[in-house]
């Protein structure tokens, strides 16, 4: 994989400004980075997924500035702890909500009128679009708020029966499911509190309703690199949690590039794709009112970068393009296929069996 | 047939006529790589295979690290425990056309589909940790080094030896552009695009021709 240091390089090199006389570091490194979230944007490649475990609405801040100061888990944010206390609060106020922790949320549930679990939740920060949602195995279908409103109109509240979610009215980043979510899933036990993940012998149990069959791991010395069943996000690193699909929300969506700061950091694209954000970053570089501006140039590179992120629309899709059958369909032969587009008597006559 | 050292030193020449500018070496080869990665983007002419390994239950597979950095898309899937081709699918079919709960079910894989450009999905999952896949995907061209110029024997490099002249336009293209001789630079590049569209037309028709059936009737050639 290729370091933006390498990527970096290789665009002085064809803006050729080794010397960094005409455009600074900074300046390149923040096109390159452009061209990233631009390509990741436009054409959305990069696949991950979000596990949400439904836990009870909780809060352990007040403002959203301290998130950069937190250490512990980040919860939402709260103003005033009951309903009652609305009345002496800005009316942006955000709560009530009486617990810090979701484990405290169950003993208080029964004196507050929110649902016992949580119905939004805030997506990653670099989420494009969202590819699919399914909560318990089931797939949810998007919905507009408008519609919900009209035909469930306690979906605020109603718990149960999680089959619908909607994006447009809680904030850009904040998904909604409907109805809200009975029950949170099962938590599997870690063994003790340092450490790394060894071993596991939860999905051997059965617990969400798989196979019952052994996992092994594979080797005896190091940690869990990757497990069947759970999707790992990055191509490095060990696993730090694993939820069960068991009244989880498994949000599948594209997202951007990650921000790349240090000269060893890499792409998460295809070598080939990152040649694209150069394209883009030298459409900017060449753009630039300055010594090194070239408008000829910079249109050419905006249009090779145009052009490839076609070119990388139709890669995306590509296996669409082979399908020949639809899934539960029979298989229809070329040659049958070919010859009903013909009349029957189509061609020379010819002796049957000639 | 030009090998790439002839190729190379064909744009020397030809720099050497019209620019005051000297090129080193590298820079001549480091041309002579991005064209290639150019026109391998463009057309996908060159094509490999990789087995796959893929864990018990899951049902993606992350390609990073399994295929190389110069890979451009999946073509086609092999089970090679069923001796099947896998036929494409894609999340939604899956959704429609299988019952809830469908990641879950294990058995000899008969689907393929993407999630993205490195994740590789196979329904049903697999049962065992030994239902290897074999994947035939397009990829980029592997570079040349400069030590490695003049040991290219002909014949054996992996490019159609007919369109070397579209990899000297992009080198010169390319190479003009960064001396800041746009109008020149942009000259080679449409001459360059005129040979990539050619390029891409015979690497989709490769088998046209015999495709072509004349159901009851005389070849008309």
């Amino acid at each position: 994989m290729v370091t933006l240091g390498q990527c970096l390089l290789s665009l002085r090199k064809r803006l050729n400004d080794i010397s960094a006389e005409i455009w600074t570091d900074a300046q390149l490194i923040d096109y390159i980075g452009d061209g990233y979230y631009a390509i990741t944007r436009d054409v959305p490649c990069l696949f991950s997924m979000a596990m949400w475990t439904n836990e009870p609405q909780s809060a352990n801040h007040t403002r959203e500035f301290e998130e950069q100061f937190m250490t512990g888990p980040i919860l939402s944010t709260f103003n005033f702890t009951k309903e009652d206390d609305r009345i002496g609060v800005d009316p942006r106020s955000s709560g009530p909500v009486n617990n810090t922790r979701p484990s405290d949320a169950v003993a208080t549930a029964a004196s507050s009128p929110a649902p016992t679990t949580s119905s939004t939740r805030r997506l990653p920060e670099g989420v494009v679009e969202i590819d699919r949602v399914s909560h318990n195995f089931i797939r949810l279908m998007p919905q507009p708020a408008q519609y919900l409103r009209s035909t469930r109109w306690k979906y605020e509240t109603m718990q149960g029966g999680t089959f619908m979610y909607t994006m447009d009215q809680d904030g850009f980043r904040t998904l909604r499911l409907v109805a809200v979510p009975a029950g949170v899933p099962a938590t599997y036990t870690t063994s003790g509190v340092f450490g790394v993940l060894r071993s596991q012998d939860f999905w051997n149990a059965n617990t969400d309703g798989g196979p019952i069959e052994d996992t092994t791991v594979v080797g005896s010395y190091g940690i869990m690199r990757s497990m069947s069943r759970h999707f790992n996000q990055g191509q490095y690193g060990a696993i730090r949690r694993v939820v069960p699909d068991n009244y989880a929300t498994r949000v599948e969506y594209f997202r951007l590039g990650e921000r790349m700061t240090g000269s060893q950091d890499t792409f998460s694209i295809p070598d080939r794709v990152v040649k694209y954000t150069q394209w883009w970053a030298m459409f900017r570089a060449y753009s630039h009112p300055g010594k090194g501006e070239d408008a000829k140039l910079a249109e050419h590179y905006k249009q090779r970068y145009t052009m490839a992120a076609d070119r990388l629309q139709h890669r995306v899709n590509a296996e669409q393009d082979g399908r020949t059958k639809t899934m539960g369909m029979q298989r229809t032969g070329v040659t049958d296929s070919y010859l009903s587009l013909f009349p029957p008597d189509y061609g020379y006559g010819r002796r049957f069996g000639g | 047939m030009a090998v790439p050292a002839q190729v190379i030193e064909s744009v020397r020449e030809r720099l050497r006529d019209m620019e005051s500018v000297r090129y080193t070496d590298q820079d001549l080869v480091d041309a002579y790589n991005d064209a290639l990665d150019e026109i391998a983007d463009a057309t996908e002419f060159y094509e490999l295979s990789a087995v796959v390994k893929r864990r018990k239950w899951a049902l993606y597979t992350d390609l990073r690290g399994i295929l190389p950095p110069e890979f451009l898309r999946v073509k086609a899937v092999w089970n090679m425990s069923t001796n099947r081709w896998l036929d494409p699918t894609d999340i939604r079919e899956l959704d429609l056309r299988l019952t809830r709960g469908w990641e879950k079910n294990a058995n000899l894989s008969r689907w393929w589909f993407m999630r993205g450009m490195w994740h590789l999905g196979a329904y049903p999952v697999p049962g065992d940790d030994y239902s290897n896949l074999k994947v035939y995907y397009a990829s980029l061209v592997p570079h040349i080094s400069l030590g490695d110029v003049d040991f290219v024997p002909s014949g054996t490099f992996p490019f159609p030896p007919d369109f070397n002249c579209a990899i000297e336009f992009y080198m010169l293209f390319s190479l003009l552009a960064d001396a800041g001789e746009t109008q020149k630079a942009l000259g080679f590049w449409s001459q360059y695009a005129e040979l990539e569209e050619q390029l891409k037309a015979m690497v989709q028709q490769r088998m046209t021709r015999d495709r072509i059936v004349h159901m009851g009737a005389r070849r008309s050639w």
